[in-house]
């Protein structure tokens, strides 16, 4: 599915990405200004208007993919377009500028633009790789499932460790009472907790059952099985969430971007025939 | 001693269920150890948490652990209880009781506190959604739009509508008046680039010629409005050639499509021009074509491929004065080279006019009476020597002292003695002859002619004319051409001097002698690329301002 936007239709989109991207390459070789290439001549201005125009139909698909049902082209159509036409922007505004940059609206309105089509590349190659790997990762569970399960072996820990010291019960505690899965968008991004309590569990009682005598021996080897199946969930929920933090997270840079981009962009216009 | 544990667990259905049990022991421990007297089975509560004894004083309690232990609120490590007190371990409240008969101590103990609901706790715990976070798409959208609308569109245009306030974002990190600025100012128009109205004088209209002729008020025509008139030269404002904010390098319109689109067919589109079509200096451009003098106040622009001559006046045979061995001189032999004569003037641009003196002079002595060899002429007009030569043997005739044999006596008599009048007559007659015998070598190949052209003057017996020398200022004054640039080569590399025997021959290269270094607008590795205005000018001083200058409302055409 994810694969077939890129495919879609065999390709067309593609097509007309390339088509476009050939076109500016061949008018901007052949173009000939009066002195150096730049948004002010002919062609600046023609791959100006197109590059304006290619900018606020990519934003409206943000309006259109909202619509579902709408339209009489096919969302599928949309999108393939949207990220092949997106990408031939680069061609088509880097010409433009004519490699003019500097400190100011204009190549601040490249700069964003540059970043927003750089976030959206990085939200089509989430979409092809990260639901693979959730899905090898959740190996048939949900996040809520896999919370749930994680709530039972705390339960089940805390009754295996009843009979043992203090200490061992204060990590057990501390597992069940302030582990957490996910929290900041860093933490959800980077998929780890770098002091993870119920990891310190592990590593506490995997240190006591070595030491443990009888009776006590044999609860202790059952909570460290009972901390070690709470780890691996924990740490396949935290990488749960980390793959749909990176489904998600280019999305937080590629709108709101767009936005500083539009406002560049309408600033950028108005500057130019402002000071024409 | 005999202490009644009581817990009391309540039902979910309201009242409570309470359970006995009477220990006997010297010390009864709380905690989650089983073998406890009283067993709390809590993970928050220690193996042994807290110690119930039986002194005389009364009944204590003491904490082991040290912490989790109140007694009526107050944390304590030990107290004595009394029955009424409220005491709290860990998650449990405990209630000591009035003792019943036979029976030491009562207590009774209930969960008051019990762990909460794992999942949902870990639920609350976890944000497992960048949605739940703080980061929210659409705020920060909306507040990265108005925050650029604002830098980088209402600054702006407030600073434009009011100096105050881009003097007062003059400091700010983000400056309102250059945020918009495309690029520098080229250098010569950098003094004034933070006055955008200079040139940007109305919003939303192209800059206007207006503002650039305040300045460049006597900037001048292209062609001759009264033979040309180019209605295409209106459509063409300061700005189609010079562009600003472009970087700091000069503004002059470099790229000769400009030139081309109307030189290339020049002939066709103005059919009265004696310019011949021309696309690029290194495919299409014609043979240089000098301002040769042809004759008496003629000037006319004669192709190097037709061997233009040069009728100066002047007899100059630079090969002679180029031999490798030398040139005979006062003071033997001297090797000359082309710097004796040509001299560049201060600029470096161009050569200085030759001169015979201190040029020539140095050898070319005006000397013609073998007899009296301290006789030089100046170097002036021709009546001016004819009088001086006349004067010249009129004094040494009334002088005498002359040796020659053929001389009338007066003029060989001893010098000093008095003479007659008839003796002066005769004098003055020798003189006479004597000068008009040696004016035909005075104005021959030896003194004046050895460079000038001089005739007998048919209008005047016995007086000479000398043509009137005519040399070509600059030979190709619709070109530039640099000599100071060119230091690196020596002057034989393009004029061929050294093999000219007349003054007629026009010692310039021919276009294929630059093309050797030079081609036109496209690169090439081992040339030099040269457009119409590494040689050419656009605005030709000789043709007048270009605008009106009074009303300063346009091209002038009329």
């Amino acid at each position: 599915m994810n694969q077939s936007i890129l495919v879609y239709r065999r390709f067309r989109y593609l097509k007309l990405a390339l088509l476009l991207v050939l076109a500016s390459v061949i008018l901007y070789a052949f173009h000939q200004p009066m002195r150096v290439p730049n948004g002010g001549t002919w062609l600046g201005y023609t791959l100006g208007t197109i590059g304006v125009l290619l900018i606020l139909w990519l934003m409206w698909f943000g309006i259109r993919k909202r619509r579902y049902g709408g339209g009489k082209v096919m969302l599928e159509d949309w999108l393939s377009a949207h990220v092949y036409l997106g990408i031939a922007l680069i061609v088509v505004a880097t010409l433009h500028t004519g490699f003019q940059f500097g400190w100011n609206v204009h190549t601040l309105a490249y700069a964003l633009m540059m970043i927003v089509i750089a976030s959206g590349v990085f939200g089509v190659y989430a979409y092809i790789r990260y639901p693979l790997l959730m899905t090898e990762n959740r190996r048939g569970t949900t996040l809520d499932q896999m919370l749930a399960q994680m709530a039972e072996l705390d339960r089940e820990c805390r009754d295996a460790a009843m009979g043992l010291g203090d200490e061992i019960n204060r990590y057990i505690l501390a597992s069940s009472q302030e582990t957490r899965v996910g929290g900041s968008m860093w933490r959800q991004l980077s998929g780890r907790d770098a002091s993870c309590p119920t990891h310190r569990a592990l590593a506490q009682a995997t240190g006591l059952a070595a030491k443990a005598q009888r009776e006590e021996a044999a609860a202790m080897r059952r909570v460290v099985t009972v901390l070690q199946r709470k780890c691996d969930l924990v740490t396949r929920a935290r990488r749960d969430v980390q793959i749909k933090a990176m489904l998600d997270v280019w999305l937080h840079i590629h709108v709101p971007l767009s936005f500083a981009l539009l406002a560049a962009l309408v600033a950028h216009v108005i500057s130019v025939f402002f000071y024409w | 001693m005999q202490c009644l544990i009581t817990f009391v667990t309540k039902r979910a259905r309201g009242g409570t269920v309470n359970k006995d049990n009477l220990v006997n022991a010297d010390v009864v421990r709380f905690g989650r150890a089983t073998d406890c007297e009283v067993h709390l089975p809590d993970p928050r509560i220690a193996l042994r948490q807290v110690e119930l004894h039986l002194r005389e004083g009364g009944l204590f309690i003491e904490s082991l652990t040290g912490t989790d232990l109140t007694v009526n609120g107050a944390i304590v490590r030990s107290a004595l209880v009394h029955p009424g007190d409220k005491l709290a371990i860990g998650p449990y409240d405990v209630t000591i009781n009035p003792p019943k008969a036979g029976i030491d101590a009562a207590v009774s103990i209930e969960m008051a506190r019990p762990l909460s609901d794992d999942l949902a706790q870990l639920h609350e715990r976890s944000r497992v959604s960048l949605g739940a976070t703080a980061l929210s798409k659409r705020g920060l959208s909306w507040s990265l739009f108005v925050l650029v609308v604002l830098l980088f569109l209402v600054a702006p245009v407030v600073a434009y509508l009011s100096p105050g306030a881009r003097e007062a974002t003059k400091t700010w990190p983000i400056k309102a008046d250059t945020a918009w600025n495309s690029g520098e100012i080229s250098n010569a128009h950098k003094f004034f680039s933070g006055d955008c109205g200079a040139c940007h004088q109305k919003a939303f209209v192209p800059v206007e010629d207006k503002a650039c002729i305040a300045c460049h008020k006597t900037i001048e025509q292209h062609a001759d409005p009264k033979s040309f008139q180019m209605a295409d030269l209106h459509k063409f404002g300061c700005q189609s050639c010079h562009k600003e904010h472009e970087g700091s390098h000069p503004i002059v319109l470099s790229n000769q499509q400009f030139c081309v689109q109307c030189h290339e067919s020049l002939a066709t589109l103005a059919p009265k021009t004696a310019l011949l079509n021309t696309a690029d200096f290194g495919r299409a451009h014609p043979e240089f074509r000098p301002s040769v003098v042809t004759g008496p106040g003629e000037i006319k622009r004669v192709s190097l491929a037709d061997k233009p001559q040069e009728r100066s006046g002047l007899i100059f045979p630079h090969d002679k004065h180029l031999v490798p061995e030398g040139v005979r001189s006062p003071n033997g032999r001297m090797k000359m080279d082309c710097g004796h004569c040509h001299v560049p003037e201060p600029g470096g641009r161009l050569m200085m006019p030759v001169k015979m003196e201190p040029m020539c002079d140095g050898c070319h002595l005006l000397k013609f009476e073998p007899t009296r060899l301290d006789w030089v002429l100046p170097h002036g007009r021709p009546a001016d020597v004819i009088r001086l030569v006349r004067g010249l043997y009129d004094g040494l005739a009334l002088r005498g002292g002359v040796e020659d044999p053929a001389a009338p006596a007066a003029v060989r008599r001893r010098p000093g003695t008095p003479l007659s009048e008839p003796e002066r007559l005769d004098a003055l007659a020798w003189a006479e002859k004597r000068s008009n015998d040696m004016m035909p070598i005075v104005f021959g190949r030896t003194v004046c002619g050895a460079c000038h052209v001089a005739k007998p003057d048919t209008a005047t017996p016995g007086s000479f004319v000398i043509e009137k020398p005519q040399v070509a200022q600059r030979w190709l004054p619709k070109g530039a051409f640099p000599h100071d640039r060119h230091a690196t080569m020596v002057c034989g590399d393009c004029h061929q001097a050294t093999k000219s025997a007349s003054s007629e021959d026009v010692l310039l290269p021919p276009i294929a002698v630059c093309q050797n270094c030079h081609t036109g607008a496209a690169s090439a590795s081992n040339k030099i690329s040269s457009t119409c205005v590494s040689c050419h000018k656009f605005h030709l001083r000789e043709l007048g301002p270009m605008f009106d200058a009074a009303s300063m409302t346009g091209l002038r055409t009329q």
